[in-house]
């Protein structure tokens, strides 16, 4: 590397070229004042902090350094103090932080701050963990010469002197966020978060000078997945959290450092509890995954889990109501009934849904559950057997991301389904230089940063795929017709394609077999087959869930086989972990069949979710939050789950409850910890591979199911689904405060048609497929493309599964404006 | 309200003119304040930005950022009355006060408090119009008028008051 070597308060040090002066001086172990530079974002030098003497060797007429008489360089001091944070380092740089004149006029920037800054620090929720108070105690003067200390003086108050400028407070800059414009010394963090990080430019300055203040002119108010990085990033009090402010006081609480699984980017996070009630959530750095960011769902979205509405007693259903019972009788009696099924049916008449929410510990013992001691192979933890996962370590994934050169991003929008991944595909687009090529059925919010945007024709991304390897090949482009691609596009994608050194192609979960064999086709004949990888959105441990053996072997049925034979009445008992299948099965009609059919259903949740609705009986389950364990991020890095908070009531961790099920089974498992189980788990992976054959699961039929000619004219629209950041799921229900962010139900299509059919923005639309309807408002823009709508899962109140018919490959429907004409 | 079709022709047609169409931000909010009659609601800071394809919050800021962009509702014709040191010395605290008391309103910056009570002028006090040479001077819509006095004040307002406003200067 190439080292530049300077001396900072008399201590030689060596630090890449093109490194800031403020990192060099930090890195010798100095401190510096500082509060508009952050090491995540462009330096710009607004706060004059970091100011300190800086002088460079004295070069003569022959450019070589002059020399004093005791042969070491002569240093010419530049004749002002210099920002650090904007200066990078030179061979042989002087730096002086130290020196009298330094803290001279790094106290009178102080000073500065404080003139207009309000001295509420009691009442100010950052207090306690506020760079502005800790630097003023640090470097600031004792006392100020400007301001309030002179409002008992009747002149000054009347002139220019007059006290503090004051503001409203607080302003809310969103549901989430409020303002202190008063606290605001206008360093631009918050500003430069949205526009160098986040790209969505939810903040600006407005005004200038004196009236210089924060604003936003989105709508919703600050429209960022964001948002909440920017409380982080607030070196004063100024943006605080309305969820937390007033809750508590910094010192009191209690952090924990674990990890996030709302999604599969695998987020480290510290969650803030005190008095066991999870009070606040924030990012924890580490640089390999999230940095120090995180998702707004993944800071805000706490509340569900001291809700209320939480489950605490384990619940069997008598004459159709439930009833709390005590944990001995609830398991007493799931043992019973289902060693009487397996007794009766066999252990293949018992099916079990694991889960991606729930940890690496909790999967590998309900598989072992059902395999050992209910003697079933019919294990899967998907919610629907269109998702493929392979499971792979990539240690490198988020840094690959950021330093791909070209990134092929595939039937997937990260921004709803993995939040973090989309911040460092724009970080590779706006900081790297990185060119993103989207291959998607409809357009999607980072399309406004693509290079070039493909958008397709539903169902067609395979052909698109396999012509783009046709034109990095050279061979002759076809197939291209019915998807709607434009040749000279797909042309110019090729050609970057081809040049690119560092691709990195990322597909969704739900992408089929072909289109994967498109994609490594597609990248090994670039020779970096390594770079594919496939996205999890569901659930945040859905690979750990896959390592964990929670997949059917050996001819056991997957979820979508269990469904089946529960509604055709083969399977007997169902046992569901951590999963609702009412909401999030494709085949809403199937569910209610199987569900309804089967003779037992046990279910362990956190809420009594539509599923747990129908089962005898529920097992009152952790949260993320109050439990150990192991997961397994979107790359497959393991993470581990610290305990935060003890369960609420007498809810209990999944592993716990299974393993106690299986002592009343006579099965005496012994595990005392999550740390038994892991052992146990690698002892049973020593030797082998780690994978599970995944490769062999039933695909859906979709050959059998073309949709006929006649139901295109009953049917025109073709109609997609996808995910939602803030979708109806029950634990975003059970969160007051994320409420809001909750959209209604609303189905998406194009301008023309809304045109075409006379529907106005806004309106309700009836949305018919052969199997129902459902009625949602109208989003009109150009985001799909004419003859497709898009209606995302999981909207509350309004579950597309319901219309949705698994069996066809190609969903159609049909709109109608205004209420219930059909 | 919003922007009619010959405005957002307007501004494609400017933004074409640069390299970059942020670049045509402020003379796009020219295009949208004489749309508006005179200011900028937050709508058409949002419609500005649709056009130019740039994000809303930049025009937030630019709109804001220049006092030439007016915020609030104005009368029909704005008029930018210097009150900086030359024109001071040279008498425009009479001709301040003599507005002040004419049309009853008080000229501190404010566009409601400058604002006739029939609409027809705003009078803002403005830092230097660059003119001292002809002090005292004011702007009214887009022209310049120096060495002003009360009577040579009262003529030209009265002349104006029936006019159209001027938004662009050809």
């Amino acid at each position: 590397m190439d080292l530049v070597n300077l001396t900072v308060n008399g201590q030689k040090i060596a630090v890449p070229r093109g490194t800031m002066a403020i990192e060099a001086v930090k890195a010798a172990g100095f401190d510096v004042a500082h509060f508009c530079y952050h090491p995540k974002l462009k330096p710009v030098g607004m706060c004059r902090m970091c100011l300190a003497e800086v002088g460079t060797p004295r070069l003569g007429p022959d450019r070589k350094p002059v020399l004093n008489e005791d042969g070491t360089p002569q240093i010419g001091m530049m004749p002002q103090p210099q920002a650090t944070c904007t200066l990078p380092v030179s061979e042989g740089m002087v730096i002086l932080t130290n020196t009298d004149a330094v803290k001279k006029m790094v106290a009178g920037m102080v000073e500065f701050f404080l003139a207009n800054h309000p001295l509420d620090c009691p009442v100010c929720d950052k207090g306690g963990e506020c760079p502005l108070q800790d630097q003023t105690m640090a470097f600031g003067p004792g006392q100020s010469r400007v301001g309030e200390v002179f409002g008992g003086d009747v002149r000054l108050q009347q002139g220019i002197w007059e006290a503090k400028r004051h503001w409203e407070k607080p302003k809310p800059l969103s549901e989430l966020i409020a303002l202190d414009r008063e606290r605001c010394i206008q360093c631009g963090r918050c500003v430069r978060f949205t526009q160098e990080i986040s790209l969505d430019n939810a903040l600006t300055f407005i005004y200038r000078g004196a009236q210089s203040e924060i604003d936003t002119l989105t709508d919703p108010p600050v429209d960022s997945k964001f948002s909440g990085n920017t409380i982080d990033i607030c070196p004063v009090g100024a943006l605080t959290s309305r969820v937390f402010r007033f809750t508590a006081r910094v010192w009191e609480v209690k952090p924990t450092h674990t990890v996030c699984t709302q999604c599969g980017c695998g987020c480290n996070i510290t969650i803030n509890t005190r008095l066991d009630k999870v009070l606040r959530i924030l990012p924890r750095d580490n640089d390999r995954i999230n940095e120090c960011w995180i998702c707004d769902r993944g800071r805000f979205n706490s509340q569900f889990i001291n809700s209320a509405a939480r489950l605490t007693k384990p619940l069997i259903k008598r004459n159709g109501t439930f009833e709390a019972v005590e944990w001995d009788e609830a398991l007493a009696f799931v043992a019973k009934t289902l060693t009487q099924i397996k007794d009766a049916h066999g252990g293949n008449a018992i099916g079990g849904l694991a889960s991606g929410k729930c940890t690496v510990e909790d999967n590998y013992v309900f598989q072992k559950l059902l395999r050992e001691v209910l003697g079933s192979d019919n294990v899967d933890y998907r919610p629907h057997g269109k998702i493929k996962h392979r499971l792979r370590r990539v240690p490198d994934f988020y840094e690959q991301v950021e330093n791909a050169d070209v990134i092929l991003l595939v039937g997937a929008d990260p921004l709803e389904e993995l939040p973090i991944l989309d911040l460092r595909i724009k970080k590779c687009i706006a900081q790297r230089n990185g060119t993103l090529i989207t291959v998607n059925p409809r357009r999607i919010l980072l399309d406004q940063h693509a290079t070039i945007s493909l958008v397709h024709q539903p169902h067609t991304a395979t052909a698109v795929i396999t012509a783009l390897s046709a034109a990095v090949n050279g061979s002759t482009i076809e197939g291209l017709g019915a998807t709607g691609v434009a040749e000279d596009l797909l042309k110019d994608a090729a050609q970057r394609l081809a040049q690119s050194q560092r691709l990195v192609v990322l597909y969704g979960e739900e992408s089929n077999d072909e289109l994967v064999a498109a994609l490594h086709h597609l990248a090994a004949s670039r020779d970096r087959q390594e770079a594919v990888f496939g996205l999890c959105r569901h659930d945040g441990n859905a690979l750990g869930a896959l390592w964990a053996g929670a997949m059917p072997k050996n001819g056991g049925l997957d979820v979508d086989g269990m469904m089946r034979a529960a509604a055709h009445g083969s399977l007997k008992a169902l046992y569901i972990m951590g999963q609702n299948p009412v909401n999030s099965y494709p085949d809403g009609q199937l569910v209610k069949e199987a569900l309804d059919k089967v003779e037992f259903l046990v279910v362990h949740d956190l809420f009594l979710t539509e599923t747990a609705q129908h089962a005898d009986v529920v097992l009152p389950a952790a949260s993320y939050a109050e439990k150990d364990g192991t997961v397994l991020n979107v790359a497959g890095v393991a993470q581990r789950l610290k305990q935060a908070l003890p369960p609420v009531g007498e809810s209990s961790e999944d592993w716990k409850i299974i393993t106690a099920l299986a002592y009343f089974m006579g099965h005496h498992w012994g595990y005392k910890s999550c740390a038994d189980i892991l052992r146990e788990l690698e002892r049973h992976h020593a030797g082998t591979s780690a994978r599970w054959n995944v490769g062999t699961l039933e695909r859906w039929n979709v050959e059998t199911c073309q949709p006929a000619d006649t139901e295109a004219e009953t049917y025109p629209f073709i109609l997609l689904t996808g995910a939602q950041l803030y979708d109806g799921s029950v634990s975003l229900r059970h969160s007051e405060r994320l409420s809001h962010l909750v959209e209604a139900p609303f189905v998406e299509l194009h301008r023309d048609d809304a045109q075409r059919l006379g529907i106005a923005r806004g309106a309700e639309v009836e949305v018919t497929s052969p199997r129902g309807a459902l009625r949602l408002r109208a989003k009109v823009g150009r985001k799909v493309l004419p003859g497709t709508v898009f209606v995302p899962e999981h909207q509350p109140g309004a579950p597309v599964n319901t219309i949705l018919d698994p069996t066809r490959q190609v969903q159609r429907v049909r709109l109608s404006a205004g209420r219930g004409d059909g | 309200m919003s922007l009619s079709d010959e405005a957002r022709q307007k501004i494609q047609e400017i933004a074409a003119r640069y390299p970059r169409r942020i670049s045509a931000t402020i003379p796009a909010l020219y295009v949208a304040q004489a749309e508006y009659g005179g200011w900028l609601p937050k709508e058409a800071m949002v419609e500005v930005a649709e056009e130019l394809d740039v994000p809303p919050s930049h025009v937030f800021g630019v709109a804001t950022f220049y006092t030439l962009f007016y915020k609030e509702p104005v009368g029909k014709h704005v008029v930018q009355l210097c009150t900086n040191l030359a024109c001071m010395l040279c008498g425009a605290e009479t001709l301040q006060q003599h507005l002040e008391r004419k049309f009853n309103i008080k000229i501190n910056g404010s566009i409601r408090d400058g604002t006739t009570a029939d609409g027809t002028f705003t009078v803002l006090p403005v830092e230097c119009l660059a003119a001292c040479g002809g002090a005292p001077c004011m702007i009214v819509d887009t022209e310049y008028y120096e060495n002003l006095t009360i009577e040579k004040v009262d003529k030209i307002l009265t002349q104006i008051a029936t006019q159209p406003t001027v938004f662009f200067k050809p």
